[in-house]
């Protein structure tokens, strides 16, 4: 009898203790206040304002770079760690309030490009107070994450209270919180509810690497903090002026779903590190450094935590071999030149590369390839697509003689050819797209013109499809991106016209504040282009965006970003907007740039440095003038022209 | 004890406790529950002008007397022949514009109830940086007729001047705000309340603005401190006049020229003020400015570029006395305009 009774008082004890009174509840909510407060203040001494004057005008959109953003200190003899965004616009001086409220200068000792921080140096006669760090292995998502800024004022730091969302988030590069992150913020400390230091804050993006990625989402509930263990660990190496850069191993991959295609790949680099120790194509990743890579994407986590000059050690698949590689990464790789040709292939052939044009002072034209060769063998790999064509072009070791096996007539014959440089001009008018003879009209597909809007999305946009497409059995795409100062809706007639004859459908998009593009839009020109390509089949080869003024600028960020589905980008009046990360050029990856502005204008002037950048990357870049504040018959004939010979190999 | 009287007893805990563990969650939320409750009853929808070019015709407001005056955001939505309060029972009254101070960007509406819930000024509350606040409004306009007021939960995250574009901002203040980490500026919000989490009023919610500094857009309150006196002033019917800025600028006001100082080629939109020569015998050699000196404080502000420090100047008189930071070779040098021999 005793047992039953003494469960029972235990319930009911437990009852009690549970049923706090109210009084007691909001002493816990005093409590937790408190907490919050103690934690802030263990690390305030260790944060400070820096201010920057000076530096290179602001881009488009939000004010990059702030005049005042914070740091972290990060070592007692004046290190300090805050976050490149604050620091893009270059400043000329910087100045740094220590927490004694004397104002020193500051010095830019090193940048951390993988995850955009960059550490300064300031002079100081005390010893500074270097906060605690937790490592994120510790880390758990819902705990309490305080955020601290000291934009606001130069004693008290300002408090944004939040939790960990997640520990390893942009590709393991940082702890995402859902405190109110922004440039009143970046640079400072992420600390947990003891006051220890998770990390330091400042945009990232996993879609946009460049020190402004991310920015977008600021106060959003969307943060994140680099983890301060990890950089700690490579302090000394900033702290000798060596900038972290991240790692290239130089490879592409095949497939485009990361979270669910293995890591074969597809092509290796020339003089890439994966290149150097013998990594091959078709060659499967499938560890790294004791962690397996089963998608892609785990590869992605693997080389978001590393840096240049770090070592891996790879786990390889070569058919039912498994081999070990240590590779060493790079922070840069020689920039990739595409080698060209100069042939077009037939596009009414799927399963075979046929050559239908042979371009004038073209290396195919040199080697004797002609107009109805049928190319079966290209160095080792036999060729049965265009596209194996494309990729065996693409891959082949540059500035050497390749051999090529034709079928002419009914003969084999073998020929060589040395590929040349894409050059940077408008070729020559070629054919237009005819359809294969005999071929009937497919009714299921809708021609002329069409509204067309996504239900989430605010920019109107309008589609038209040539008659044309009833029988070619791939069209090309062209998406106008104009905004208040450039226009492009006013030749829509033009582009009809010439659609019909270049075989390509017309997407206009407006931004969606119908005055200027803004970076987020990336996203939704690409939603658009992906429905197109949803009901019609488009040659991602022979797609391109064309804009004007912002839309130009759209143009670029969406090419540089999308280039599986663009390839092509003219950009009028416009250049790159400050902050972009600029990919390589890559042997799958491929955009080709025009820049159109007027002579003499101040917009030339602003895009030649840029043009000159991107050719050192070995981008193929045509510079051409533009006569008004729109495009005429004769240009937009040229840019048509332009596309229907990018898929040129 | 029987046996039937224990399984009884036994069964009848057991069905006390199952009420008691779903009343402990509701207990440790209880005082933030009753709070809220509390304080929405004490803030009202307003509905007036507006509706053209985007703009919203509504905003919020909160009840400060038992004789029916509402405090709120002076803006457009008050230039209206009609304006409408509904109070957190659902019930209309067409309100008076009692009287406004635009140094303040506030108002005060009187409606025509009595007995109505109300905040007491006198238990106003000036919260720290990291305190637990809620906000209290119609942002969006999203509660309608007797649907409570939308609170949201943060914390301080700042307490500074506000940094709102001068030229452009609609209201004359400049004194300290509460910065929040919650969203709580959005379109309605204005005239909205924030109070500590003991629900005693803390600062009055200000119209959505951009910071002057980086262009975000700040969440803020005018702290109750500072509303006090102005608010005792609209309640005994003293109503302030609208301030132009621009007519605090004083009648001659500081200028390069006069100063005698030539910078660096102002080409960019935001080129340092680098020093390219002092005139000789002129204000600015008195000074002891020197060619390649980077102006980078003028009493205390930061000045990042030649138009800011124009503009800083604009708001000199010519004989103030001003103190300059400059930079010189890698050292921050002291330095004072005007100043008296």
């Amino acid at each position: 009898m005793s047992k039953p009774l003494s469960i029972l008082s235990c319930l009911l004890l437990l009852g009690i203790a549970f049923t706090a009174s109210p009084g007691q509840a909001q002493q816990l909510n005093v409590a937790e206040q408190q907490a919050i407060q103690s934690a802030v203040e263990r690390v305030a001494a260790s944060v400070v304002q820096i201010e920057t004057v000076g530096g290179l005008i602001e881009g488009g959109g939000p004010i990059e770079g702030a005049s005042r953003t914070t740091g972290t200190i990060v070592s007692p003899d004046g290190f300090i760690l805050s976050s490149l965004y604050g620091f893009i616009q270059e400043p000329s001086g910087i100045l740094v309030t220590l927490p004694n409220g004397k104002r020193v200068a500051g010095k830019i000792i090193a940048k951390d490009t993988q995850r955009n921080l960059i550490l300064l140096k300031v002079e100081t006669d005390a010893e500074l107070a270097v906060p605690e760090a937790v490592a994120r292995e510790e880390l758990q998502p819902g705990q309490w994450a305080i955020a601290l800024g000291k934009t606001f004022a130069k004693d008290v730091p300002a408090v944004s209270v939040g939790i960990v969302s997640a520990t390893h988030r942009v590709w393991g590069k940082a702890v995402q919180t859902d405190a109110k992150i922004s440039p009143n913020n970046y640079g400072g400390p992420l600390v947990d509810i003891q006051g220890r230091v998770i990390g330091i804050l400042t945009p990232l993006s996993p879609q946009d690497p460049g020190a402004t990625g991310g920015f977008e989402w600021y106060d959003s509930g969307i943060g994140f903090a680099v983890p301060l263990t990890e950089i700690q660990r490579r302090l000394d190496t900033l702290k000798e002026g060596q900038d972290l850069k991240p790692g290239l191993l130089g490879i592409n991959l095949k497939g485009n779903d990361i979270v669910a295609d293995p890591a074969e790949i597809a092509a290796v680099r020339y003089n890439s590190p994966a290149q150097a120790v013998g990594i091959q194509e078709k060659d499967i990743l499938i560890g790294a450094n004791g962690r397996p890579i089963e998608r892609q994407a785990q590869l992605k986590h693997i080389l978001g935590e590393a840096y240049a000059g770090d070592t891996l050690e790879f786990k390889v698949k070569r058919g039912e071999e498994e081999l070990t590689f240590n590779v060493t990464l790079a922070d840069e790789l020689i920039p990739y030149e595409r080698p060209y040709l100069g042939i077009l292939l037939d596009r009414n052939t799927l399963d075979s590369a046929v050559v239908s044009h042979v371009l004038d002072d073209s290396a195919a034209k040199t080697s004797g390839v002609q107009v109805g060769d049928k190319i079966i063998k290209y160095n080792d790999t036999e060729i049965d697509t265009p596209q194996t064509l494309r990729e065996a072009v693409a891959t082949a070791e540059p500035e050497v003689a390749h051999k090529l096996v034709i079928v002419r007539g009914d003969a084999e014959q073998p020929l060589e050819v040395t590929p040349q440089g894409v050059p940077s001009e408008f070729l020559a008018n070629v054919a237009t797209p005819t359809a294969p003879e005999g071929v009937e009209a497919r009714e299921d597909i809708i021609t002329g013109d069409s509204d067309f809007q996504l239900a989430e999305e605010k920019n109107n946009a309008r589609l038209f499809v040539p008659e044309s497409a009833k029988k070619l059995p791939s069209l090309g795409l062209v998406v106008l991106l104009g905004d208040a100062e450039f226009k492009l809706e006013k030749q829509w007639d033009t582009w009809k016209k010439l659609a019909d004859t270049f075989g390509y459908a017309v997407l206009e998009i407006q931004p969606a504040s119908e005055s200027r593009w803004t970076r987020p839009e990336i996203s939704v020109v690409r939603k658009m282009i992906d429905r197109v390509r949803d009901n019609y089949n488009i040659d991602a080869t022979r797609t391109i965006a064309v804009g004007g003024k912002s839309g130009g600028a759209m143009a670029l960020l969406h090419g540089f970003e999308n280039r599986d589905v663009q390839t092509g980008a003219v950009a009028i009046e416009a250049g790159i907007p400050r902050g972009t990360n600029i990919p390589d050029n890559e042997p799958l990856e491929r955009l080709e740039i025009v820049f159109m502005n007027p002579e003499e204008s101040d917009s030339a002037k602003t895009v030649a440095p840029q043009i000159e950048a991107l050719r050192k990357m070995k981008f193929a870049v045509i510079e051409s003038q533009v006569s008004g504040s729109e495009l005429s018959e004769a240009e937009i004939e040229a840019i048509s022209n332009w596309l229907n010979t990018l898929d040129r190999i | 004890m029987s046996r039937k009287h224990l399984t009884l007893m036994l069964l009848a805990s057991v069905f006390t406790l199952c009420l008691l563990i779903p009343m402990q969650t509701a207990n440790a939320e209880a005082p933030l529950r009753e709070v809220t409750r509390d304080v929405q009853r004490k803030v009202v929808k307003i509905y007036g002008a507006g509706g053209l070019r985007g703009l919203e015709s509504y905003q919020s407001g909160s009840l400060i007397s038992d004789k029916g005056h509402v405090l709120t955001a002076w803006s457009y939505v008050l230039d209206s022949s009609v304006i409408t309060v509904v109070l957190d029972d659902g019930r209309h009254f067409v309100a008076e514009l009692a009287a406004a101070d635009p140094r303040f960007g506030i108002a005060l509406l009187k409606i025509d109830a009595e007995n109505l819930p109300f905040f007491s000024l006198d238990k106003g509350v000036s919260p720290k940086v990291g305190d637990r606040i809620l906000s209290f409004s119609n942002l969006f306009s999203i509660a309608a007729g007797d649907e409570p007021a939308s609170v949201l939960s943060g914390y301080v995250s700042a307490i500074t001047p506000l940094e709102a574009r001068r030229s452009t901002f609609p209201s004359a203040y400049q004194g300290p705000v509460l910065i929040v980490d919650a969203i709580v500026n959005n379109p309605g919000a204005a005239g909205g309340v924030l109070t500590d989490q003991e629900g005693n009023f803390a600062g009055l919610l200000g119209k959505e603005l951009r910071s002057s500094r980086n262009d975000l857009w700040l969440n803020y309150a005018i702290p109750i401190a500072q509303l006090r006196e102005p608010i005792e002033d609209l309640l005994a019917g003293r109503s302030r006049p609208a301030v132009d800025p621009e007519k605090e600028k004083p009648l001659s006001p500081l200028t390069l020229t006069h100063l005698g100082l030539v910078l660096v080629p102002n080409v960019l939109d935001k080129t340092p003020p680098y020093v390219e020569r002092v005139e000789r015998d002129s204000l600015a050699e008195a000074a002891k400015l020197q060619p390649d000196d980077l102006i980078l404080y003028a009493d205390g502000t930061l000045i990042p570029s030649q138009k800011a420090l124009i503009e800083t100047f604009s708001y000199k008189d010519r004989d103030d006395i001003v103190s300059l930071t400059v930079l010189r070779d890698g050292q921050l040098v002291e330095l004072t305009l005007n100043e008296l021999k």
